[in-house]
């Protein structure tokens, strides 16, 4: 009775993650799952969020995740990722600029275009993420 | 005969010359190839997973999407992806080839081309045929938002129903000395049919729905398609140009060797002659 599965991570650029697991929370459009051996099979859209991995040998791992799939399958499960990083792969100054640029797009005002603000509200998310990975406390870093 | 020496001289170092350019040309050609085949090798993973993800959605949800819709092809439109730079051997014109074929053996009523690279933009445009849109100057890092706003692009077309059917031409990158020109099919999605029936009736949900998970699965599986084949063309295109530069490098070598060993012929046959010419005069004097 096997108690880990196998997972990969995949994005455009990289492989991030590719081997046996125990757990994996992820954050799908329709709220946060966890996944264990033997899940159903499923396929969800992602949305950006930290992800948490937990080794069969007691380790956890986090990951920030910027949208996607998964897809859990019989013989294990693959997260097609728009890009995933790792607490020590994420640039910090480049997602603070992110980050005040999209404060800045979201305070403009309210003749701007709709889908601009969509997108601003999207990079203050994938921003914000990173920033959390990092050990940032976003809440407390001011508008 | 002189003067024939001295020509010989010229075109010597005119050939040394250009050998020294397509050198240099090869040593960048190598180093950034070895960047673009790394970059296309780590995107294959994604490039296969997204395709077989596809492949099972589309099987199991339906056909319930307008990107997966099939309508007759009335408007075909093939995007074509080449160099910015000649200088790379057949590479452009395989590719170039390819998609031409493809669209003279098309029945459909309109023909256009999303041109990606200045080389297949001044192809089409020189052999007037229509260029939907251009995407040039893309640099030797092709990122994966320039793909997706290639992406975006077709994609608002063909839900305008501008365009009924689109192809991508690109070229896959076996290895340095090899690069293969493809055609494959981008709108509407078409995936390889799946062998085992027997999945679908065990679970497979979707959530939220299957048109949910398509409307953002489709795009980004549109997008990828393109992405691969920028990174794929990209190290083909380097490839090829390191190759075409070794032979060129190659060729002036064996041109630079005979015209030397043709150089030496004729002073010596001068030396020959003046030395002939004294030892006359000598005779002469005696």
């Amino acid at each position: 009775m096997a108690t880990s599965y196998r997972l990969k991570v995949v994005t455009p650029e990289r492989v991030m993650w590719d081997g046996d697991v125990a757990e994996i929370i992820v954050r799908t459009t329709e709220g946060e799952i966890g996944v264990l051996a033997h899940h159903m099979q499923i396929i969800s859209p992602l949305v950006p969020h930290l992800m948490t991995v937990y080794q069969p040998n007691g380790k956890t791992q986090q990951m920030a995740v910027s949208g996607g799939f998964i897809e859990v399958k019989d013989d294990g499960v693959t997260i097609l990722a728009d890009s995933a990083e790792t607490a020590d792969m994420v640039d910090v100054a480049r997602a603070q600029r992110a980050r005040d640029r999209a404060l800045e797009n979201l305070n403009l005002p309210t003749s701007s275009v709709e889908v601009d603000i969509a997108r601003a509200q999207r990079a203050l998310a994938r921003s914000e993420n990173r920033l959390k990975l990092v050990g940032k406390d976003v809440q407390n870093l001011g508008r | 005969m002189a003067g024939g020496l001295q020509d010989l001289r010229r075109r010597i170092r005119s050939v040394q010359n250009t050998q020294q350019i397509t050198r240099a040309m090869k040593l960048v050609a190598g180093a950034k190839l070895r960047r673009a085949e790394d970059r296309a090798r780590a995107s294959r993973e994604y490039f296969n997973e997204i395709r077989a993800m596809t492949a099972r959605a589309v099987f199991r949800g339906g056909n319930n999407h307008p990107l997966l819709e099939t309508r007759s092809e009335d408007n075909l439109a093939v995007v074509v992806v080449t160099s910015d730079r000649g200088l790379a051997g057949p590479y452009n014109t395989n590719v170039l080839r390819r998609a031409s074929l493809m669209m003279r053996d098309s029945e459909a009523k309109g023909k256009c081309v999303y041109a990606v690279g200045r080389k297949g933009r001044d192809y089409f445009r020189y052999r007037r045929v229509e260029i939907a849109q251009e995407f040039v100057g893309l640099g030797d890092d092709p990122t994966y938002r320039q793909g997706k706003a290639i992406a975006d692009a077709i994609i608002a077309h063909y839900l305008a129903r501008d365009v009924d059917a689109v192809y991508l031409a690109y070229t896959e990158y076996h290895n340095a000395m090899s690069q293969e020109p493809k055609t494959i099919r981008l709108l509407p999605v078409k995936t390889q049919p799946q062998g085992d029936r027997a999945g679908v009736e065990l679970g497979y949900v979707f959530e939220p729905d299957p048109r949910d998970v398509f409307e953002d699965l489709l795009p980004r599986y549109v997008e990828m398609l393109i992405f691969g084949a920028l990174l794929e063309s990209k190290a083909s295109e380097q490839g090829a140009r390191m190759t075409a530069m070794d032979n060129a490098s190659k060729n002036a070598d064996e041109l630079i060797r005979r015209m030397i060993l043709l150089r030496n012929r004729l002073r010596q046959a001068a030396i020959t002659r003046e030395i002939a010419e004294l030892v006359g005069g000598a005779e002469a004097l005696k």
